[in-house]
């Protein structure tokens, strides 16, 4: 199936393409206008590209829609505005077979392994709804699930116990055996290991790593921690307050990125030793002590960069929209941001002040 | 109710037997963890007895539970009359023997009726959510503001009285508790990550509700079923006093309370028997239930090592 062609020709042809979404958590009102000030959706016209083969990363803090786009990609949400296509089909409008297979191509695995399993039911009654479409004899089946196993790292003899007499690493190695029942081409990981103890999260890390190359699996990795995405993405999108702000290569976004409220971000993440304290002039505010303008860009109220250039008023009239940066390597980048230009300068600047 | 309050007052306790049965789900029912577990033994025991004895009741009784001057009539329990006579000289054992039979079927039939339809009702409805959700939930919240023993009063009154009036009229009232309790559980674990993950896996509906949703249903569905027997046979006992359950002269551990009650300060045996049915019935019911709970919850504090 694969030809030699196929391979470049796919790099190019987006898995995922999220188009323009929106989604809005608001419910209408049955009687009457809305009460209260207008809420902000949960994701604002967000567009994006997923490729084949690649490691994608998520990340924001916590309300930035980072999970909201994950759910989307998945099908468990459907958008409000705009849409989500799966190899140029659109995930909410898809026929019955069409979805039949989508589900069978892209699994989830969820934050929390405490709650994404049934207690009720044994790891072999949980991993069986995974073959329940499949045509295989008992034997067959058996086999797989071993298999199964063995790859994640457990052994057949679990297979009969319950989700509470696993520890939590053991438990998220079961949801990505079950993920993988299936035999999915992409995962939707949510989190996947901020529930787990810091020892645990480098095993499960290193296990999606190995799965991924050794299946050939598209990762997308919905998270707020940098050092997973760090570890583990090859590319990555910054997400604030719905919006997305950057997206471009690990190296680009981790080491110089060209957009503040990436710099801020980075520079935010505490660095192991606590006698270096990291350069970070330009943090001036919470997220949510100021609401952001209706119009211009959504992060200007907490901006380092627009204080430094004192205050440009094109920040407050007019949204900026993700735009490409030329970069050196000529890898692709986005950012919006009007001043992105102006980034790696000032912050040498504002670091050296 | 909160499920997970339900669910945390399950978790796990000291001083339990360990065991070698695997725990959780309803495989988790066997001979051995019943055996192994205290208080479920003594239900269990306490409920075999009472069933029993409605079945020997079939084939025998010590005299023949109509028959009239079986003895002097208000004979105080004796050899020959073990529970006395009452008013017409019939045997009380025998008619209590015989009344289990009516009370224990019509609570039994009823509970039955409104488990099984309660379970599909509120099964679907928290499910499929939406419109059906709200119209089932508003009309259990009306039928339930209606006390229960009024609204099988109306329904007895449209059929005539009867036993099986009754197990009719039990079962629907019964039924909208059952509905009620099983919708609130699905609609709090609907949302449940495995059940989204079965979702994920292209499960059928059937299936999620099956197999994801139904088994957290069953702890709570075992507690209220045996609350539900208890109250049907208290129930049943009720109707019968109101003239709408079974006709004298046919027994019945209600009508058997209720003959007895006017001789009350005379002859205090006449419903100390039945009574007393009543209160092991319903104790052994209640015990037994609250065991299974335990059993078939696997977080409930029984270990396997």
């Amino acid at each position: 199936m694969t030809t030699p062609d196929e391979t470049s020709a796919d790099a190019l042809v987006p898995l995922f393409s999220v188009r323009n979404v929106t989604k809005d958590f608001e419910r209408k009102r049955r009687f009457g206008r809305k009460r209260g000030r207008r809420s902000r959706p949960a994701l604002d016209a967000v567009s994006v590209d997923i490729y084949r083969g690649e490691a994608f990363g998520i990340v924001g803090e916590s309300g930035s829609g980072k999970t909201t786009l994950g759910r989307l990609l998945i099908g468990f949400d459907t958008p409000t505005e705009g849409e989500v296509h799966f190899e140029g089909r659109v995930v909410a409008a898809m026929s019955r077979p069409e979805r039949r297979s989508f589900r069978r191509r892209v699994q989830m695995v969820f934050q929390n392994p405490f709650a994404s399993l049934n207690p009720f039911r044994t790891i072999r009654d949980t991993l069986s709804d995974g073959y329940a479409r499949r045509r295989m004899s008992s034997a067959e089946r058996s086999a797989s699930m071993t298999e199964l196993l063995a790859r994640v790292g457990l052994n057949e003899s679990m297979l009969e116990r319950y989700p509470h007499e696993f520890s939590g690493g053991q438990r998220q190695r079961i949801v990505l055996a079950r993920a993988l029942t299936v035999e999915p081409s992409v995962l939707i990981a949510d989190e996947p290991v901020s529930a787990l103890d810091v020892s645990i999260q480098a095993q499960v890390l290193n296990l999606l790593n190995s799965l991924k190359n050794d299946l050939g699996l598209t990762v997308v990795m919905v998270t707020h921690d940098l050092r997973v995405v760090n570890f583990f993405c090859d590319r990555i999108a910054v997400l604030y307050m719905g919006h997305i702000v950057e997206v471009g290569s690990r190296e680009a976004i981790m080491n110089d990125s060209w957009h503040p409220y990436t710099r801020m971000l980075i520079s935010a993440a505490p660095n192991g030793d606590p006698e270096t304290r990291s350069e970070r002039p330009w943090v001036s505010s919470e997220l949510g002590a100021t609401e952001p303008p209706a119009e211009g860009c959504i992060f200007a109220p907490r901006c380092w960069l627009r204080q430094q250039l004192g205050n440009p008023e094109r920040c407050t009239i007019e949204q900026p929209t993700a735009r490409p940066i030329l970069m050196e390597d000529g890898a692709a980048h986005l950012t919006a941001c009007h001043f992105a230009e102006e980034v790696p300068q000032q912050a040498k600047a504002a670091v050296g002040a | 109710m909160n499920v997970v309050d339900t669910v945390n007052s399950m978790k796990p306790r000291f001083g339990r037997r360990t065991m070698s049965v695997p725990a959780g789900g309803v495989r988790a029912i066997t001979l051995r963890a019943i055996i192994g577990h205290k208080r479920a033994l003594l239900g269990a025991i306490l409920t075999a007895v009472v069933v029993l004895m409605a079945i020997v009741s079939v084939f025998w009784t010590p005299f023949d539970p109509m028959a009239f001057d079986t003895g002097e009539p208000f004979t105080p329990p004796d050899f020959a009359h073990p529970m006395g006579t009452d008013v017409y000289g019939r045997d009380i054992l025998s008619r209590i023997m015989a009344g289990s039979q009516v009370s224990l079927m019509v609570a039994a039939a009823a509970v039955a009726g409104a488990l099984v339809m309660g379970t599909v009702i509120g099964l679907v409805a928290g499910y499929i959510g939406g419109v059906l959700d709200l119209a089932v939930t508003r009309v259990v919240d009306i039928l339930l503001a209606v006390p229960g023993l009024v609204f099988a009063l109306g329904i007895v009154a449209l059929l005539g009285p009867s036993a099986q009036s009754v197990t009719i009229a039990l079962s629907v009232v019964y039924t909208w508790q059952f509905a009620r309790i099983v919708r609130s559980v699905v609609v709090s674990v609907r949302s449940r990550s495995y059940v989204e993950a079965a979702r994920g896996l292209d499960a059928s509906p059937l299936s999620i509700m099956v197999k994801d949703i139904l088994p957290s249903v069953v702890p709570i569905l075992i507690v209220q079923v045996t609350t539900a027997l208890a109250w049907g046979i208290l129930d049943e006992a009720s109707l019968g006093f109101l003239g709408l359950g079974v006709q004298p002269p046919d027994p019945s551990w209600g009508s058997l309370l209720i003959e007895g009650r006017q001789y009350l300060y005379d002859a205090p045996w006449l419903p100390l028997g039945a009574g007393t049915m009543v209160v092991i019935a319903v104790l052994g019911v209640n015990l037994l239930g609250d065991g299974l709970r335990e059993i078939v919850d696997p977080r409930a504090g029984r270990s396997t090592s």
